[in-house]
């Protein structure tokens, strides 16, 4: 059986238990099925390199053997020690993927650029991205359905337990470097801090690819490492235009059919996928608009109509 | 390529920016597009309206983006324009120095402001003759080319260009078959062009003048500005001297001028050396009269003037005598030597009165000397080439009270130079005497009083600055003591600068010209038709449609031909008589083999063949119009059907403009053999004006296709084999 321990309940363990070296720490992740880091380097084949975790750069992510998705684990460091309060975030490791192509003019390449007016509306950013990304995640028993089957003499296969919609998970954010988004390059590092933001720097791991993360992840231009699936239930969040811009003579994009075969893998793997597109919901593919949850990425994005299309 | 509403709304606005960050289409989109979504940004990034495109900005194509300037002139409201550049101004606050430059070059585009243009390229201009000239210059010649057309081809920048160009160290690259570089331009190019040493030598008969870049035997050196080819204009006419040998270029009579690009001029005589390289400030051009062979006061005055400051030639213009009489004509002709030997010899040229007989005057000018007192037509064109080219002239007439000889030649020589240069004044003394002079030149000061005047007379004001566009009436008295000069042009008020009066005032009253200088045209209109043989009814026609395109702001083209052509722009100067030295920049005339009149107004643009000139005339035109015409009208149509131009025709002109005409949508009354000159002009003009509901459907342009690739040489060459022969041969042996 899958843990459905995270982070918090480690952290929970540790500061009751309060070992007083690494090893016990690991140990004690070993009990709650947590699997500790890996301080191999990472057989090939698994999550590539440029997959990493919205946190500091020692905690790096942790690759499971080829049958069974990637159990995520971590050191414990207090972050106090590590991070002054003042800070907003910490730095993203995936700043080299989302760099912008340097330009060939000089001078200009160093100035100053304009402010960037974000997509989503400033103000309701926050209640977009949980309405979104949230997953239903058990916590507790469920006394009151107990206490009703029990009553009711039924069999108690299972224990009843409350589900509530929850960031707890994490997610994996997979930003579209094809050219077919150069207009909204500039957009997808302010949308990963805004992610962190809300749910934590630790839960999320991003990464890039162009054309569709079936072609591998990406560092810069760099070659491809091969893409792995996060752990089942663990919201795969693409900022994609899934292949609708397709400029001529830039076509680097996925088809739908591309996208068709990553989303039956997403399926396969246990993963909802949740992509985030600059298009009105005109020109989404309508495969597509079945095989995942496709919201607009833009001001007409509401929390009530991210809700409602994440429930769908 | 078509966009979606939104997309192409967005991309009018952008275009006013230098350049464009994703960051300001945001900005743009959600300010003054709040309907559109992110799609729009991706449909305009992604159009064939961009020439290139990074994730740090995108750039648009030049063609593209003056046509989405024009469309948001046009189209977007005056309120948002403002706003669009407002946040355009607040994107760039960060930007470099050069990318706010070129914003706000769009934005005094949009307004049409032409001073405020004029005044960022001037400091363009200065900034590439400063220590950190290089990186200006590289971004001058990137930048020019995806200015508007208005902008590029106002004089300060075709100066910035020529210099950005050496200031890379490039040779200034000239090519002969494009548009000569206005003269205007010539001034803003001195001292900052690179200098070459030519060898010229005068030969009396023939009259000519042989270039080299050697020495030759009894020749001068002279001093021009290095071009690739390198060329000089003389009379005129723009010479290459070639690498190797040398070149002759024959001339009307042996005093001649060369000039270089920048405008340093070189008077070459045959009898001694070139006088040195000057810009003419000051040029004295005389008018006077035979008075029972005494020197008058004025005269007087103009020798002590001469002798003060000599000048580098003196113009006679007007009657040596008076009806013609030899007597006089030799007395006049004594004192005029006088005057030139007092001024150091300058070479002395002598434009005669209009009711001097021509042979009779050549019969006296052959008895005097020296030689280069000559009479010829091109002695006017040559001193209007002068002020075309920074000469300030001053013109003093004296009339006698008898006979207008002086003023009526004074007007018809002012007339024949195509009634375009600078006269800084004119001192007539009749206000009465011809109103058209009154008209048609910037500056007339009148004498009160109408007799001849005997010793009170204001004999010259040198004015340095270019004149306001009023008419000044000397009202009170004054008395001859000098020449007064000075630094300013006419004052505004009705005092009179100090300067100008050091012993008496005077009092001006100044009169706005109710004319107004035409602006610099966007759009031209192309005219052609038949040379000769008109219709009774065609010439009136022609000036019709040449005051209405002149009244409607479009700028005239034509292939400077006698006919349609000269009386379209007859008409068309008419209605600019209070601003002729403007005619330059709204008149053109696509000239192939064959050189046109040398009188009409207007730009000449040479280019090395007729097809040429036929198919580059027609591109830049946004409408053509025939009129009659035969077979050279009727290739002009065809170009213009071939280059999805709007064509019109004006079929009750007949010939080429009713047999093409007969397919065309055409307003009816240019089919209406009872309708006037006007009211075809009138038509004309109105179609041009509303091409949605009179141009042919065939012919409509898509929005924003891109520019048509240049006709294959092998179709040109086939309609150039075909008509054996140039085009001219051609024009003028059938329309002709």
């Amino acid at each position: 059986m899958r843990s459905t321990l995270f982070l918090g309940d480690l952290a929970t363990a540790v500061e009751r238990l309060a070992p007083t070296d690494a090893e016990t720490e690991r140990q004690i992740a070993e009990l709650l099925g947590v699997v500790a880091p890996a301080v191999e380097p990472q057989p090939p084949g698994k999550v590539g390199p440029d997959e990493t975790h919205v946190s500091d750069s020692s905690h790096s992510s942790h690759a499971s053997d080829s049958s069974e998705p990637s159990e995520i684990a971590f050191f414990l460091t207090r972050v106090e020690s590590r991070h002054s309060p003042s800070q907003d975030y910490v730095p993203l490791p995936i700043a080299a993927a989302t760099r912008t192509v340097p330009d060939a003019g000089g001078s200009e390449r160093d100035e100053p650029r304009p402010p960037l007016e974000p997509l989503l509306a400033p103000l309701s950013t926050r209640t977009i991205l949980t309405a979104a990304l949230s997953t239903p995640v058990e916590q507790g028993i469920d006394v009151a359905r107990t206490i009703e089957r029990v009553a009711r003499r039924e069999p108690l296969e299972a224990l009843p337990m409350k589900v509530r919609p929850s960031m707890r998970r994490g997610m994996q954010l997979l930003l579209d470097r094809s050219r077919g988004m150069m207009p909204f390059l500039a957009d997808q590092p302010s949308f990963v801090r805004a992610v962190a933001r809300v749910a934590g720097r630790q839960r999320v791991a991003a990464g890039a690819f162009i054309g569709s993360p079936l072609r591998g992840l990406t560092r810069g231009l760099r070659a491809t490492t091969p893409y792995a699936f996060p752990a089942r239930g663990t919201p795969v969040v693409l900022l994609t235009d899934l292949g609708i811009t397709q400029p001529e003579a830039l076509n680097d994009s996925a088809g739908t059919d591309e996208w068709l075969r990553f989303t039956a893998a997403a399926r396969q793997a246990g993963c909802p996928v949740i992509a985030f597109v600059p298009y009105p919901p005109s020109r989404w593919p309508l495969p597509l608009r079945r095989a995942m949850t496709i919201l607009q990425w833009d001001r007409a994005l509401t929390a009530g109509r991210a809700r409602r299309a994440v429930r769908r | 390529m078509t966009l979606p509403d939104a997309a192409m709304k967005l991309a009018l606005l952008a275009s006013l920016a230098a350049r464009i960050e994703p960051e300001l289409l945001r900005k743009l989109r959600l300010e003054l597009l709040p309907g559109a979504g992110a799609d729009a940004e991706a449909d305009f990034w992604f159009s064939d309206l961009v020439e290139a495109r990074s994730p740090s900005w995108l750039v648009l194509s030049p063609e593209a983006a003056e046509t989405l300037r024009e469309r948001c002139r046009a189209e977007v409201p005056n309120d948002e324009q403002e706003r669009a550049c407002r946040i355009i101004a607040e994107a760039h606050q960060q930007a470099s120095s050069l990318v706010r430059l070129e914003d706000e070059l769009h934005r005094h585009t949009m307004r049409g402001d032409e001073d405020a243009v004029d005044e960022i390229l001037q400091s363009i201009i200065a900034a590439l003759r400063g220590d950190d000239a290089l990186p200006v210059a590289r971004w001058a010649l990137r930048t020019l080319p995806r200015l508007s057309t208005w902008v590029r081809e106002r004089p300060a920048a075709w100066a910035v260009r020529l210099i950005a160009d050496q200031q890379l160290g490039h040779v200034l690259r000239i090519d002969p078959a494009a548009a000569n570089v206005p003269p205007e331009v010539w001034p803003l190019l001195k001292g900052a062009l690179t200098q070459t040493e030519i060898w010229a030598r005068v030969i009396a008969t023939p009259p000519g003048v042989e270039l080299s870049r050697e020495p030759l035997l009894g020749s001068s050196p002279l001093t021009v500005p290095l071009t690739d080819p390198l060329m000089v204009q003389i009379s005129e006419r723009q010479v290459i001297v070639p690498r190797e040998g040398s070149v002759y270029v024959p001339t009307l009579h042996a005093a001649v001028y060369v000039q270089g690009l920048d405008g340093s001029l070189h008077i070459l005589t045959p009898h001694g050396t070139p006088r040195k390289s000057v810009h003419f400030r000051y040029l004295l051009l005389c008018c006077m009269h035979a008075v029972d062979g005494k020197p008058t006061a004025v005269e007087d005055a103009i020798a002590r003037e001469l002798e003060q400051q000599p000048v580098d030639a003196i113009f006679f213009v007007g009657g040596l005598t008076a009806r013609n009489q030899p007597k006089q004509f030799k007395a006049a002709a004594e004192r005029l030597q006088r005057l030139q030997r007092k001024s150091g010899n300058p070479p002395l040229f002598i434009l005669p009165g209009v009711d001097e007989d021509e042979h009779q005057w050549a019969a006296m000018a052959a008895r005097i000397d020296p030689p280069q007192m000559r009479r010829g037509t091109d002695l006017s064109a040559f001193a209007a080439t002068l002020v075309h080219h920074g000469a300030r002239i001053g013109v003093v007439g004296i009339r006698n009270s008898d006979h207008g000889l002086a003023a009526e030649s004074l007007c018809g020589s002012l007339k024949t130079w195509n009634a375009a240069h600078h006269v800084s004044f004119l001192l007539m003394s009749s206000p009465e005497h011809d109103a058209n002079v009154v008209d048609a030149f910037p500056v007339v000061l009148v004498g009160r009083d109408n007799s001849v005047p005997p010793v009170k007379s204001v004999l010259a004001l040198r004015l340095s600055d270019p004149m306001p566009s009023q008419i000044g009436w000397i009202t009170g008295e004054f008395e001859i003591d000098a020449v007064h000069t000075t630094g300013h042009a006419m004052p505004h008020s009705h005092e009179a600068p100090d300067s100008a009066a050091p012993r008496h005032r005077f009092q001006y009253q100044t009169v706005q010209l109710t004319r107004p200088r035409p602006a610099i045209p966007r759009e031209w209109v192309l005219v052609a038709g038949a040379a000769n043989k008109l219709r009774p009814d065609v010439p009136e026609t022609a000036r019709a449609l040449g005051r209405n395109l002149a009244a409607a702001g479009y700028g005239l083209a034509t292939g400077g031909w006698p006919g349609v052509d000269e009386e379209t722009t007859a008409g068309y100067a008419e209605a600019f008589l209070g601003a002729p030295d403007a005619l330059h920049n709204v008149i053109r005339h696509y000239v192939g083999r064959v050189e046109p009149r040398a009188s009409m107004p207007g730009r000449r643009l040479f280019l090395d063949t007729d097809h040429r000139a036929v198919e580059r005339s027609v591109r830049e035109a946004t409408a053509v119009v025939l009129i009659a015409g035969l077979a050279g009208t009727e290739w002009i149509g065809e170009e213009a059907l071939r280059q999805q131009r709007r064509l019109l025709t004006i079929p009750v002109t007949g010939g080429a403009a009713a047999k093409l005409g007969g397919n065309l949508p055409l307003p009816p009354q240019l089919r209406d053999p009872n309708a006037t000159p006007q009211q075809l002009a009138a038509a004309v003009v109105d179609a041009i004006r509303n091409p949605v509901q009179y141009a042919p459907a065939e012919s409509r342009k898509p929005a924003f296709a891109p520019v048509p690739p240049r006709k294959s040489k092998g179709g040109t060459k086939k309609k150039s084999s075909s008509s054996k022969g140039s085009f001219s041969s051609k024009r003028s042996s059938k329309k002709k």
